[in-house]
């Protein structure tokens, strides 16, 4: 495999986009990455879409992969880590393809990934203070997260489930295998364990305006008990690493 | 354990071992999976029909009555089946996993080598 394509001053980006049945909303959100981000590659990983997700995407003229059945959030974004690895990207940035993140904070976040030197730099609904007006057990259970997370790595994360995230190699080659839910409270204790540097921008969120979200009411009441569990085992198998930093 | 149990289970064991036959014969079932249902319902036949056996079991798992050493027997056996299952699942997920992320990733490298490059930075530099 050729190495990555640099396009920009900044190095090599990958926009990393997971995409199931999000046909309603891609090409407006791959329309403002391109206004917003020309410097870095995009790359959308669609997970074994049913509707017009793939023909938005080609239609956009960015990259895809295709996967042939539907993984899962988890297993999509590690597909899209396993390519920027072969490919070599020093960095890649998680962004939803449902149109929650604004694509404008892309500069932002990896303005203040270059400027902390931090490994991660997570794009926070809540570090200023800011509000989410999901349901009342949503909330209580990122309260929740955000103390353990906080109580376990000895950092407070005020947004332990943002899908919205800048990451260095060192902290994404790690998640290639193993096991991660979603990306979330799990790997942050699995980052902190091995000594990587965390920091959080604020950024803009807006509601869904099309498609359907990926956690459904038995997902939800699975979710705190799989992340525990995860956190657990990302834990022990952070202490069984060397430290990376 | 008196003669109507005994034939009981003889009787659900042949249904068990009649099904699982059924179920190789139309490709439904692994060999391996048939075998061990067979080898599970032959073994439970032999323990409750052959007595010096039943005894030798109901010394081994100590309960009030005889009938429940079988019980006991019969969930333990099920217990290890799930777990065994378990764990060929999640070895099968993982399988399906890798393979569709090595389809995902070779169809995009058949394609081109690298990720699109923007568009808009493309068309600004005249390449």
């Amino acid at each position: 495999m050729e190495g990555p394509s640099v396009t920009g001053t900044r190095g090599s980006v990958l926009i990393l986009m997971p995409a199931f049945n999000e046909a309603g909303t891609i090409g407006m959100v791959l329309e403002r990455v391109r206004q917003h981000a020309r410097d870095c590659d995009v790359l959308v990983v669609n997970d074994g879409s049913r509707d017009g997700t793939r023909g938005a995407v080609e239609a956009a003229g960015v990259a895809q992969i295709v996967l042939p059945c539907n993984l899962g959030y988890g297993p999509a974004l590690q597909a899209g880590f396993r390519y920027a690895e072969m490919a070599g990207y020093p960095t890649v940035v998680l962004l939803d393809a449902d149109g929650q993140h604004d694509p404008a904070d892309i500069p932002r976040v990896l303005e203040a990934m270059d400027r902390s030197g931090a490994d991660v730099v997570i794009g926070s609904r809540f570090v200023n203070g800011g509000w989410y007006s999901g349901p009342l057990p949503r909330r209580l259970g990122m309260q929740f997260f955000s103390l353990v997370t906080g109580l376990v790595i000895g950092q407070r994360i005020f947004d332990t489930t943002s899908g919205f995230k800048a990451l260095r190699r060192v902290a994404y080659r790690p998640l290639i295998s193993g096991h991660f839910l979603d990306f979330h409270a799990e790997c942050l204790v699995f980052w902190g364990k091995l000594g990587l540097r965390i920091a959080e921008v604020p950024i803009a969120t807006r509601p869904r305006s099309d498609g359907r979200s990926m956690y459904s009411w038995f997902t939800l009441m699975n979710y705190p008990f799989k992340t525990l569990m995860l956190m657990m085992l990302g834990l022990m198998d952070a202490r069984r690493r060397r430290p990376l930093r | 354990m008196n003669l109507q149990a005994v034939l009981a289970i003889n009787a659900i064991g042949i249904g068990i071992i009649v099904f699982v036959l059924s179920l190789l014969r139309r490709q439904r079932l692994h060999i391996g999976y048939g075998a061990l249902w067979i080898g599970a319902s032959v073994l439970g036949m032999l323990v409750v029909s052959a007595p010096p056996v039943f005894r030798l079991v109901t010394r081994v798992i100590p309960t009030s009555l005889p009938f429940q050493a079988v019980v006991v027997m019969a969930l333990s056996f099920i217990f290890i089946v799930l777990i065994y299952f378990s764990v060929q699942l999640s070895a099968l997920l993982r399988r399906v996993t890798d393979i569709a992320q090595h389809i995902g990733i070779s169809e995009l490298e058949a394609k081109s080598q690298a990720p699109e490059r923007n568009p808009v930075e493309v068309e600004k530099r005249g390449e």
